[in-house]
């Protein structure tokens, strides 16, 4: 009998009913969005981060005694975390080769040039411009840097002859494209590695290795302990100002979905209050009723809280599905990319739907409890 | 032992005294009509009698318990125990059927079982109109399943408020047949009515005038009290 007053309580009601529960319906959808977005938020601005650099750097112990370390005693590394972490490991070459310049009769140009594993580099800068864009950076190749080919009038398609300071050892090199970074490699020759390492008879060596790594400050650090600690002459060093905004910009928008997901919470609460409040006065003569054929307060608080739970699942329901949709909407213009459909929320989400209806009965069943029946027969 | 008994029963809405020392007995088995003009303290002292309403002044005992020392709680229990409420404007439960309204009161006192509730409706003529709303059902119908509701729990006492003042003459005939079967049945029955061709189907006539107990007479016309 309960279910049935209940089930037909809670259908036959007017447009107020739908005011509650659309209230519920908007609070519990805010902290869904909220919700679903700060669990891949975590994940995707640190991707976003991840395209403008490496976040860990490993260098010689002591560049002054050996400037370069080898690069198979990184790639045997056994890298204590997934594939996935890693987004790309980038050993960089630095050395200065003379540039023969054809056009001012044999003129050689001392440049600074980088090798490096291009693809891997490509993973760990990805916000390099390279014109025309390239897939691969062959040994015969070479990238210009956009101010070293406006200093010497270089353009794509052409040969270089370069010759390196310490072996004299030349060789030409056809550029494959002219990069822009905003940075040191602007005034660079980029060379693969096996390229300079071969002009510099340093085989196998690097000056040092760019990293990406996945996942938040915490996982960086370990990482780099854990390298420093089994490779003994390389230092790893993370790259804090990275990790630290990261860090900072989760910490701020935590904090802002928080004050929203609160300020909302606390909205749909009053109004939730207010509406069912609003409802038992107009509902006055049938509590006055029921109260008159023997119904105590247990029997209307039961009524009231069971209506109240109904309308906060149902409409946390509804609000869970509203949050995912509005989730992907946001991800998919801030992030180009959609949230993954996370299941988990939905209970904190019900949760939450339930603590709002639970605190909002509050108003109504204490102006229940207030009826008395023989106001309400008299008809006052 | 009495099935009600007032004693100096007085009741005050703030500067408006509705009763006013009023002392009455009625047996159990009787069938009491309360009559008297508008504003004469009629339905306060059914309200009184039914713990829906508490009395200033005095003391009520109903089927042997002191209800005028009841807390609010005791006082449901007792309503849903001991009374059964027949009033002029129904009251029904406007999204609940006529089954489900005589039901709720099986709720509220114990369980509920369906069949005696269809069979309380079936005695008052309703056996065809379980499933209907209260909007779906005329006047003397509705009126038909608050009599249905209020013997369900097999209550001593019936208490009727203007029970036909809602009712065209052949409604209104058929509800006092009811009322007529209860009083048979065993139940006290204490009507409020403004209606002489009422008042004389029951045992007594109580007259109340400006809260005063004005005048008890036994009634001429009464077969129950020839027979």
């Amino acid at each position: 009998m309960f279910t049935r007053i209940l089930l037909k309580s809670f259908r036959g009601r007017d447009s107020r009913q739908l005011v509650a529960f659309l209230a519920v319906v908007i609070a519990t959808s805010v902290a869904a969005t909220l919700l679903t977005i700060r669990a891949d938020t975590s994940a995707k601005i640190n991707v976003e981060l991840r395209a403008y650099g490496a976040n860990l750097l490993l260098m010689p112990v002591d560049a002054e005694i050996k400037p370069t370390f080898s690069v198979s005693r990184i790639m045997q590394y056994p890298w204590p975390v997934s594939n996935d972490t890693i987004r790309g490991v980038a050993p960089v070459l630095y050395g200065v080769v003379n540039f023969i310049d054809h056009a001012v009769s044999l003129n050689q140009n001392a440049v600074v040039t980088l090798g490096t594993d291009f693809t891997a580099m490509r993973r760990v800068n990805s916000f390099w411009d390279i014109q025309p864009p390239i897939a691969d950076l062959q040994n015969n190749e070479i990238l210009i840097g956009q101010a070293a080919a406006r200093k010497f009038g270089l353009s794509t398609g052409q040969w270089v002859k370069l010759k390196a300071v310490a072996t004299s050892d030349a060789a030409d090199f056809r550029i494959a494209g002219i990069v822009t970074t905003g940075e040191n490699e602007d005034d660079q020759f980029i060379l693969s590695l096996n390229a300079l390492q071969k002009m510099l008879a340093l085989p196998d060596e690097a000056t040092l290795a760019l990293i990406s790594v996945q996942g938040g400050s915490q996982i960086t650090e370990k990482l780099a302990a854990d390298i420093s600690r089994r490779l003994t002459e390389i230092k790893a060093k993370p790259v804090r100002k990275i990790a630290e905004s990261e860090t900072h910009i989760l910490k701020i928008l935590t904090l802002l979905m928080s004050i929203v997901t609160a300020f909302t919470v606390i909205v749909a609460t009053l109004c939730l209050g207010a509406t069912m409040t609003a409802l038992i006065v107009e509902r006055r003569q049938e509590v006055g009723i029921m109260k008159a054929i023997g119904a105590e307060n247990r029997h209307l608080t039961r009524l009231v809280i069971a209506e109240m739970v109904l309308l906060g699942l149902s409409g946390g329901l509804v609000g869970y599905w509203f949050g995912i949709f509005f989730a992907q909407i946001i991800s998919k213009n801030v992030f180009n990319s959609y949230v993954a459909l996370r299941v988990e929320i939905l209970p904190v989400v019900l949760i939450l739907a339930l603590g709002i209806s639970l605190v909002a009965a509050i108003f109504p069943l204490r102006r229940a409890l207030q009826i008395e029946p023989i106001i309400v027969l008299r008809g006052e | 032992m009495s099935s009600v008994s007032l004693d100096t029963i007085s009741k005050k809405y703030q500067n408006v005294l509705a009763l006013n020392g009023v002392s009455l007995t009625i047996a159990p088995n009787e069938w009491i009509a309360v009559m008297g003009p508008s504003g004469s303290g009629k339905s306060t002292l059914l309200n009184i009698i039914g713990g829906l309403d508490r009395p200033t002044a005095g003391k009520i005992i109903v089927e042997g318990e002191d209800i005028s020392a009841l807390s609010p709680k005791q006082l449901a229990v007792f309503r849903r125990e001991k009374i059964g409420f027949v009033f002029q404007q129904f009251y029904l439960v406007p999204y609940l059927t006529a089954l489900e309204n005589v039901m709720l009161a099986q709720y509220f006192h114990s369980m509920t079982d369906e069949q005696e509730a269809t069979a309380a409706l079936e005695r008052v003529g309703l056996g065809d109109r379980l499933r209907h709303l209260p909007s779906q059902l005329s006047g003397g119908e509705q009126q038909r399943v608050c009599v249905a509701r209020a013997l369900i729990n097999h209550p001593r006492l019936i208490l009727a408020d203007e029970p036909t003042g809602n009712l065209d003459a052949e409604n209104e005939r058929i509800v006092l047949d009811l009322l007529a079967d209860l009083h048979r049945d065993g139940h006290t029955v204490i009507v409020v009515t403004h209606a002489p061709h009422i008042g004389e189907r029951a045992h007594k006539i109580i007259r109340l005038a400006h809260g005063h107990l004005a005048d008890v007479q036994l009634s001429a016309a009464c077969q129950f009290c020839k027979a």
